[in-house]
Protein backbone atom coordinates (compact mmCIF):
# COMPACT_ATOMS: atom_id res chain seq x y z
CA UNK A 1 0.00 0.00 0.00
CA UNK A 2 0.95 3.61 -0.40
CA UNK A 3 0.90 5.77 2.73
CA UNK A 4 1.27 9.53 3.00
CA UNK A 5 3.01 11.06 5.98
CA UNK A 6 1.89 14.60 6.71
CA UNK A 7 5.46 15.97 7.05
CA UNK A 8 5.89 15.29 3.35
CA UNK A 9 6.82 11.71 2.55
CA UNK A 10 5.03 9.08 0.51
CA UNK A 11 6.02 5.53 1.44
CA UNK A 12 5.15 1.96 0.62
CA UNK A 13 4.16 -0.43 3.36
CA UNK A 14 4.56 -4.11 2.63
CA UNK A 15 2.66 -7.02 4.10
CA UNK A 16 5.58 -7.88 6.36
CA UNK A 17 5.27 -4.44 7.93
CA UNK A 18 8.35 -3.06 6.30
CA UNK A 19 8.25 0.62 5.42
CA UNK A 20 10.08 1.83 2.33
CA UNK A 21 12.30 4.82 1.89
CA UNK A 22 10.35 7.87 0.71
CA UNK A 23 9.05 7.66 -2.84
CA UNK A 24 10.87 10.33 -4.82
CA UNK A 25 9.18 13.06 -6.80
CA UNK A 26 6.66 14.24 -4.21
CA UNK A 27 6.14 18.02 -4.40
CA UNK A 28 7.40 20.24 -1.63
CA UNK A 29 4.68 20.67 0.97
CA UNK A 30 3.93 23.32 3.59
CA UNK A 31 3.96 21.04 6.62
CA UNK A 32 2.90 23.47 9.31
CA UNK A 33 -0.13 23.13 11.51
CA UNK A 34 -2.64 20.89 9.78
CA UNK A 35 -0.82 21.21 6.48
CA UNK A 36 1.53 18.88 4.70
CA UNK A 37 1.19 15.87 2.46
CA UNK A 38 -2.41 14.78 2.74
CA UNK A 39 -4.44 12.37 0.60
CA UNK A 40 -3.30 9.83 -1.95
CA UNK A 41 -5.47 8.21 -4.63
CA UNK A 42 -4.79 5.95 -7.57
CA UNK A 43 -6.13 6.67 -11.02
CA UNK A 44 -9.09 4.39 -11.88
CA UNK A 45 -6.91 3.15 -14.77
CA UNK A 46 -3.83 2.86 -12.59
CA UNK A 47 -2.86 -0.53 -13.94
CA UNK A 48 -2.61 0.97 -17.41
CA UNK A 49 -1.32 4.48 -16.69
CA UNK A 50 0.25 4.15 -13.19
CA UNK A 51 -0.95 7.65 -12.24
CA UNK A 52 -1.00 8.59 -8.55
CA UNK A 53 -2.73 11.72 -7.20
CA UNK A 54 -1.63 13.57 -4.08
CA UNK A 55 -3.26 16.43 -2.22
CA UNK A 56 -1.08 18.70 -0.15
CA UNK A 57 -0.65 22.11 1.41
CA UNK A 58 1.08 24.31 -1.14
CA UNK A 59 2.93 27.50 -0.26
CA UNK A 60 2.62 30.41 -2.64
CA UNK A 61 1.87 34.07 -3.06
CA UNK A 62 -0.39 35.20 -0.27
CA UNK A 63 0.16 32.21 1.99
CA UNK A 64 -0.83 28.65 1.24
CA UNK A 65 -3.66 26.49 0.06
CA UNK A 66 -4.58 22.99 -0.99
CA UNK A 67 -3.20 21.66 -4.24
CA UNK A 68 -3.32 18.40 -6.16
CA UNK A 69 -0.41 16.84 -7.98
CA UNK A 70 -0.24 13.75 -10.09
CA UNK A 71 2.67 11.67 -11.25
CA UNK A 72 3.47 8.33 -12.78
CA UNK A 73 4.70 5.68 -10.37
CA UNK A 74 7.75 4.06 -11.89
CA UNK A 75 8.14 0.32 -12.32
CA UNK A 76 10.09 -0.32 -9.15
CA UNK A 77 7.71 1.89 -7.15
CA UNK A 78 10.54 4.14 -6.01
CA UNK A 79 9.57 7.43 -7.65
CA UNK A 80 6.82 9.53 -9.14
CA UNK A 81 7.77 10.78 -12.59
CA UNK A 82 6.38 13.53 -14.81
CA UNK A 83 4.82 15.15 -11.74
CA UNK A 84 2.51 18.07 -12.47
CA UNK A 85 0.22 20.25 -10.39
CA UNK A 86 -3.30 19.78 -11.73
CA UNK A 87 -5.18 21.96 -9.24
CA UNK A 88 -4.25 24.84 -6.95
CA UNK A 89 -6.77 26.37 -4.55
CA UNK A 90 -7.28 30.12 -4.88
CA UNK A 91 -6.93 32.42 -3.12
CA UNK A 92 -3.98 31.46 -1.00
CA UNK A 93 -4.28 32.80 2.54
CA UNK A 94 -2.29 32.97 5.76
CA UNK A 95 -3.52 29.98 7.71
CA UNK A 96 -2.23 26.66 8.97
CA UNK A 97 -5.65 25.08 9.25
CA UNK A 98 -8.52 23.56 7.27
CA UNK A 99 -6.99 22.26 4.07
CA UNK A 100 -9.55 19.51 3.51
CA UNK A 101 -8.60 17.47 1.46
CA UNK A 102 -9.84 14.15 0.20
CA UNK A 103 -9.57 12.86 -3.35
CA UNK A 104 -12.40 10.73 -4.73
CA UNK A 105 -13.00 9.56 -8.30
CA UNK A 106 -16.64 9.70 -9.30
CA UNK A 107 -16.97 6.53 -11.35
CA UNK A 108 -16.92 8.46 -14.64
CA UNK A 109 -13.29 9.44 -14.45
CA UNK A 110 -13.75 12.83 -12.77
CA UNK A 111 -11.95 13.69 -9.58
CA UNK A 112 -13.59 15.33 -6.56
CA UNK A 113 -11.35 17.38 -4.29
CA UNK A 114 -12.63 18.65 -0.95
CA UNK A 115 -11.29 22.07 0.00
CA UNK A 116 -11.29 23.64 3.44
CA UNK A 117 -12.37 27.21 4.17
CA UNK A 118 -9.06 27.85 5.94
CA UNK A 119 -10.68 28.41 9.32
CA UNK A 120 -10.18 32.04 10.16
CA UNK A 121 -13.17 34.37 10.43
CA UNK A 122 -11.79 36.96 7.99
CA UNK A 123 -11.95 34.54 5.05
CA UNK A 124 -14.03 31.52 6.02
CA UNK A 125 -17.13 33.33 4.74
CA UNK A 126 -15.78 32.77 1.23
CA UNK A 127 -17.30 29.30 1.57
CA UNK A 128 -20.45 31.06 0.30
CA UNK A 129 -18.69 32.85 -2.59
CA UNK A 130 -18.62 31.14 -5.96
CA UNK A 131 -15.56 33.09 -7.08
CA UNK A 132 -13.37 31.49 -4.38
CA UNK A 133 -12.19 27.93 -3.83
CA UNK A 134 -12.41 28.23 -0.06
CA UNK A 135 -14.98 25.92 1.52
CA UNK A 136 -15.78 24.05 -1.70
CA UNK A 137 -15.89 20.67 -3.28
CA UNK A 138 -14.56 20.82 -6.81
CA UNK A 139 -14.86 18.30 -9.63
CA UNK A 140 -12.13 18.22 -12.24
CA UNK A 141 -10.85 15.99 -14.98
CA UNK A 142 -7.71 14.00 -14.16
CA UNK A 143 -5.60 16.54 -16.06
CA UNK A 144 -7.09 19.42 -14.08
CA UNK A 145 -9.42 20.70 -16.77
CA UNK A 146 -13.08 21.38 -16.03
CA UNK A 147 -15.81 18.90 -17.04
CA UNK A 148 -18.42 20.50 -19.30
CA UNK A 149 -21.30 19.27 -17.14
CA UNK A 150 -20.21 20.90 -13.88
CA UNK A 151 -23.12 22.87 -12.39
CA UNK A 152 -21.65 26.37 -12.64
CA UNK A 153 -19.98 26.12 -16.04
CA UNK A 154 -20.70 29.19 -18.14
CA UNK A 155 -21.95 31.39 -15.31
CA UNK A 156 -20.40 34.78 -14.73
CA UNK A 157 -18.12 35.37 -11.76
CA UNK A 158 -18.00 31.75 -10.74
CA UNK A 159 -15.24 29.19 -10.75
CA UNK A 160 -16.38 26.36 -13.02
CA UNK A 161 -14.56 23.70 -11.00
CA UNK A 162 -17.04 24.12 -8.16
CA UNK A 163 -19.34 21.15 -7.62
CA UNK A 164 -20.79 22.13 -4.23
CA UNK A 165 -20.19 24.87 -1.67
CA UNK A 166 -20.66 26.03 1.89
CA UNK A 167 -18.50 23.33 3.44
CA UNK A 168 -16.10 23.83 6.31
CA UNK A 169 -13.28 21.29 6.48
CA UNK A 170 -14.00 18.02 4.74
CA UNK A 171 -11.46 15.36 5.63
CA UNK A 172 -13.68 12.39 4.85
CA UNK A 173 -15.35 11.59 1.53
CA UNK A 174 -16.37 8.52 -0.44
CA UNK A 175 -18.63 7.53 -3.28
CA UNK A 176 -21.80 5.74 -2.27
CA UNK A 177 -21.53 2.32 -3.88
CA UNK A 178 -25.16 2.16 -5.03
CA UNK A 179 -26.22 5.74 -5.76
CA UNK A 180 -22.85 6.91 -7.05
CA UNK A 181 -23.29 10.15 -5.12
CA UNK A 182 -20.47 11.69 -3.15
CA UNK A 183 -20.91 11.52 0.62
CA UNK A 184 -18.70 13.62 2.85
CA UNK A 185 -18.15 14.20 6.53
CA UNK A 186 -16.83 17.52 7.73
CA UNK A 187 -15.44 18.83 10.95
CA UNK A 188 -17.82 21.05 12.82
CA UNK A 189 -16.43 23.81 15.01
CA UNK A 190 -17.35 23.16 18.66
CA UNK A 191 -20.09 20.66 17.95
CA UNK A 192 -21.79 19.97 14.67
CA UNK A 193 -19.69 17.46 12.72
CA UNK A 194 -21.80 16.76 9.64
CA UNK A 195 -22.48 13.85 7.31
CA UNK A 196 -23.70 15.27 4.00
CA UNK A 197 -24.84 13.81 0.71
CA UNK A 198 -23.43 16.03 -2.00
CA UNK A 199 -25.68 17.15 -4.84
CA UNK A 200 -24.24 19.19 -7.70
CA UNK A 201 -24.53 22.91 -7.19
CA UNK A 202 -25.89 22.60 -3.67
CA UNK A 203 -25.06 24.85 -0.72
CA UNK A 204 -24.29 23.16 2.61
CA UNK A 205 -24.58 26.31 4.64
CA UNK A 206 -21.25 27.01 6.33
CA UNK A 207 -20.71 29.46 7.99
CA UNK A 208 -24.31 30.68 7.91
CA UNK A 209 -25.81 27.41 9.09
CA UNK A 210 -24.23 25.08 11.66
CA UNK A 211 -25.14 23.04 14.68
CA UNK A 212 -21.87 24.05 16.31
CA UNK A 213 -20.62 27.15 18.06
CA UNK A 214 -17.28 28.97 18.06
CA UNK A 215 -14.46 27.32 20.00
CA UNK A 216 -14.90 30.21 22.42
CA UNK A 217 -18.52 29.24 22.88
CA UNK A 218 -19.95 32.18 20.96
CA UNK A 219 -22.66 31.96 18.35
CA UNK A 220 -21.55 31.62 14.74
CA UNK A 221 -23.27 34.19 12.54
CA UNK A 222 -26.92 34.37 13.44
CA UNK A 223 -26.86 30.91 14.93
CA UNK A 224 -29.02 29.36 12.25
CA UNK A 225 -29.44 25.59 12.38
CA UNK A 226 -31.22 25.38 9.03
CA UNK A 227 -32.06 27.77 6.22
CA UNK A 228 -34.00 27.83 2.99
CA UNK A 229 -31.87 26.92 0.01
CA UNK A 230 -29.22 25.22 2.10
CA UNK A 231 -28.97 21.48 2.49
CA UNK A 232 -29.08 20.01 5.98
CA UNK A 233 -26.78 17.23 7.09
CA UNK A 234 -28.30 13.75 7.30
CA UNK A 235 -26.44 13.03 10.55
CA UNK A 236 -24.44 15.09 13.01
CA UNK A 237 -22.21 14.68 16.04
CA UNK A 238 -22.13 16.92 19.11
CA UNK A 239 -19.71 16.66 20.81
CA UNK A 240 -17.57 16.22 17.76
CA UNK A 241 -15.81 13.01 16.78
CA UNK A 242 -13.35 14.96 14.60
CA UNK A 243 -13.94 12.90 11.46
CA UNK A 244 -11.18 12.00 9.03
CA UNK A 245 -11.40 9.27 6.45
CA UNK A 246 -14.45 7.25 5.53
CA UNK A 247 -15.29 4.08 3.66
CA UNK A 248 -18.40 2.18 2.64
CA UNK A 249 -17.68 -1.42 3.52
CA UNK A 250 -18.41 -4.02 0.86
CA UNK A 251 -16.10 -6.87 1.71
CA UNK A 252 -16.70 -10.50 2.56
CA UNK A 253 -14.75 -10.67 5.82
CA UNK A 254 -17.49 -8.96 7.82
CA UNK A 255 -20.80 -9.99 6.29
CA UNK A 256 -22.85 -8.18 8.93
CA UNK A 257 -21.04 -4.93 8.13
CA UNK A 258 -21.67 -4.94 4.41
CA UNK A 259 -23.16 -1.59 3.42
CA UNK A 260 -22.07 0.08 6.64
CA UNK A 261 -20.19 3.36 6.62
CA UNK A 262 -16.94 3.54 8.61
CA UNK A 263 -15.52 6.86 9.73
CA UNK A 264 -12.19 7.66 11.32
CA UNK A 265 -12.30 9.76 14.47
CA UNK A 266 -9.40 11.88 15.71
CA UNK A 267 -10.54 13.45 18.98
CA UNK A 268 -12.88 10.53 19.57
CA UNK A 269 -10.04 8.02 19.02
CA UNK A 270 -12.67 5.81 17.44
CA UNK A 271 -13.47 3.98 14.29
CA UNK A 272 -17.14 4.84 13.96
CA UNK A 273 -19.45 2.30 12.34
CA UNK A 274 -22.75 3.62 10.96
CA UNK A 275 -25.60 1.40 9.84
CA UNK A 276 -27.59 2.91 6.99
CA UNK A 277 -31.07 2.61 5.60
CA UNK A 278 -30.97 4.46 2.31
CA UNK A 279 -30.10 8.05 3.17
CA UNK A 280 -30.62 7.62 6.91
CA UNK A 281 -28.25 6.55 9.66
CA UNK A 282 -30.04 4.00 11.81
CA UNK A 283 -27.34 2.99 14.29
CA UNK A 284 -23.86 4.00 15.47
CA UNK A 285 -21.17 1.90 17.12
CA UNK A 286 -17.71 3.10 18.13
CA UNK A 287 -14.80 0.71 17.73
CA UNK A 288 -11.17 0.88 18.90
CA UNK A 289 -11.83 3.70 21.38
CA UNK A 290 -9.87 2.05 24.24
CA UNK A 291 -6.68 2.16 22.17
CA UNK A 292 -6.71 5.95 22.46
CA UNK A 293 -5.32 6.39 18.95
CA UNK A 294 -6.37 9.16 16.57
CA UNK A 295 -7.86 7.46 13.52
CA UNK A 296 -6.90 9.48 10.44
CA UNK A 297 -7.96 7.26 7.56
CA UNK A 298 -9.83 4.03 6.92
CA UNK A 299 -9.80 1.74 3.91
CA UNK A 300 -11.03 -1.69 2.91
CA UNK A 301 -8.27 -4.04 1.87
CA UNK A 302 -8.48 -6.46 -1.01
CA UNK A 303 -8.72 -9.20 1.63
CA UNK A 304 -11.89 -7.65 3.09
CA UNK A 305 -10.11 -6.61 6.26
CA UNK A 306 -10.36 -2.99 7.41
CA UNK A 307 -7.20 -0.92 7.63
CA UNK A 308 -6.77 2.33 9.55
CA UNK A 309 -3.97 4.86 9.81
CA UNK A 310 -3.25 6.28 13.25
CA UNK A 311 -2.30 9.96 13.35
CA UNK A 312 0.55 9.94 15.82
CA UNK A 313 4.18 11.00 15.80
CA UNK A 314 4.89 7.28 15.80
CA UNK A 315 1.80 6.38 13.87
CA UNK A 316 1.00 3.14 12.17
CA UNK A 317 -1.35 1.00 10.18
CA UNK A 318 -3.77 -1.31 11.96
CA UNK A 319 -5.54 -4.25 10.38
CA UNK A 320 -8.99 -5.25 11.64
CA UNK A 321 -10.23 -8.74 10.85
CA UNK A 322 -12.71 -11.15 12.38
CA UNK A 323 -11.25 -12.90 15.43
CA UNK A 324 -11.07 -16.63 14.96
CA UNK B 1 -17.55 -2.14 26.61
CA UNK B 2 -14.67 -3.70 24.85
CA UNK B 3 -12.73 -6.37 26.63
CA UNK B 4 -9.01 -6.64 26.47
CA UNK B 5 -8.09 -10.22 25.70
CA UNK B 6 -4.51 -9.55 24.88
CA UNK B 7 -2.14 -7.03 26.29
CA UNK B 8 -0.90 -4.25 24.15
CA UNK B 9 2.72 -4.74 23.41
CA UNK B 10 4.74 -1.62 23.82
CA UNK B 11 8.06 -1.44 22.10
CA UNK B 12 10.45 1.33 22.96
CA UNK B 13 12.46 2.84 20.19
CA UNK B 14 15.37 5.14 20.56
CA UNK B 15 15.80 7.43 17.61
CA UNK B 16 18.55 10.02 17.55
CA UNK B 17 18.83 9.84 21.30
CA UNK B 18 15.18 10.64 21.84
CA UNK B 19 13.18 7.92 23.47
CA UNK B 20 9.81 7.36 21.95
CA UNK B 21 7.28 4.60 21.89
CA UNK B 22 5.66 2.74 19.06
CA UNK B 23 2.68 0.64 19.94
CA UNK B 24 2.33 -2.78 18.45
CA UNK B 25 -1.31 -3.57 18.99
CA UNK B 26 -2.40 -7.20 19.04
CA UNK B 27 -5.80 -7.29 20.69
CA UNK B 28 -9.22 -8.80 20.41
CA UNK B 29 -12.27 -6.63 21.00
CA UNK B 30 -15.87 -7.58 21.35
CA UNK B 31 -18.24 -5.67 19.11
CA UNK B 32 -22.00 -5.71 18.70
CA UNK B 33 -21.64 -8.20 15.87
CA UNK B 34 -18.78 -10.38 17.05
CA UNK B 35 -15.14 -10.33 18.05
CA UNK B 36 -12.53 -8.54 15.96
CA UNK B 37 -8.78 -8.92 15.91
CA UNK B 38 -6.81 -5.68 15.71
CA UNK B 39 -3.17 -5.95 14.69
CA UNK B 40 -0.48 -3.41 13.99
CA UNK B 41 1.01 -4.19 10.61
CA UNK B 42 3.33 -1.19 10.41
CA UNK B 43 4.56 1.41 12.85
CA UNK B 44 7.05 4.22 12.99
CA UNK B 45 5.14 6.31 10.46
CA UNK B 46 5.09 10.06 11.06
CA UNK B 47 1.47 11.24 11.13
CA UNK B 48 0.20 8.99 8.36
CA UNK B 49 -2.69 10.78 6.66
CA UNK B 50 -3.93 8.45 3.95
CA UNK B 51 -3.57 4.94 2.64
CA UNK B 52 -4.17 3.56 -0.84
CA UNK B 53 -3.91 -0.06 -1.89
CA UNK B 54 -1.90 -0.85 -4.96
CA UNK B 55 -3.71 -3.33 -7.18
CA UNK B 56 -2.64 -6.77 -8.15
CA UNK B 57 -1.46 -7.93 -4.77
CA UNK B 58 -1.82 -11.47 -3.54
CA UNK B 59 -3.75 -12.26 -0.40
CA UNK B 60 -1.65 -13.66 2.39
CA UNK B 61 -3.14 -15.39 5.41
CA UNK B 62 0.08 -15.97 7.31
CA UNK B 63 -0.23 -14.70 10.90
CA UNK B 64 3.23 -13.28 10.63
CA UNK B 65 2.34 -11.38 7.46
CA UNK B 66 -1.39 -10.75 7.46
CA UNK B 67 -3.09 -8.97 4.64
CA UNK B 68 -2.00 -8.48 1.08
CA UNK B 69 -0.05 -5.75 -0.69
CA UNK B 70 3.07 -7.81 -1.10
CA UNK B 71 5.16 -4.83 -2.19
Amino acid sequence: MLVTERPGNLRRVASDGSVSEPVEGVPEVDARGQGGLLDVALDPQFQENRLVYLSFAEAGEGGNGTAVARGRLNEDLSALEDVEIIFSQQPKVQSRAHFGSRLVFDGEGHLYVTLGERSQAQFRGQAQDLDSHLGKIVRINPDGSVPDDNPFVGQDDTLPEIWAYGVRNVQAAALHPETGLLWEIEHGPRGGDELNIIEPGANYGWPLVTLGVEYSGGTIGEGLETAEGMVDAIYTWTPVIAPSGMMFYGGDAFEEWQGDLFVGGLASTALVRLELDGDSVTHEERLLEPLGLRIRDVAEGPDGAIYVATDEQNGGILRIAPAD
Amino acid sequence: MHRYLFHTLVASLTVAGVSSQAYAVEETFETETGAIQVSTIASGLSHPWAIAFLPGMVACSSPSAPGIFAV
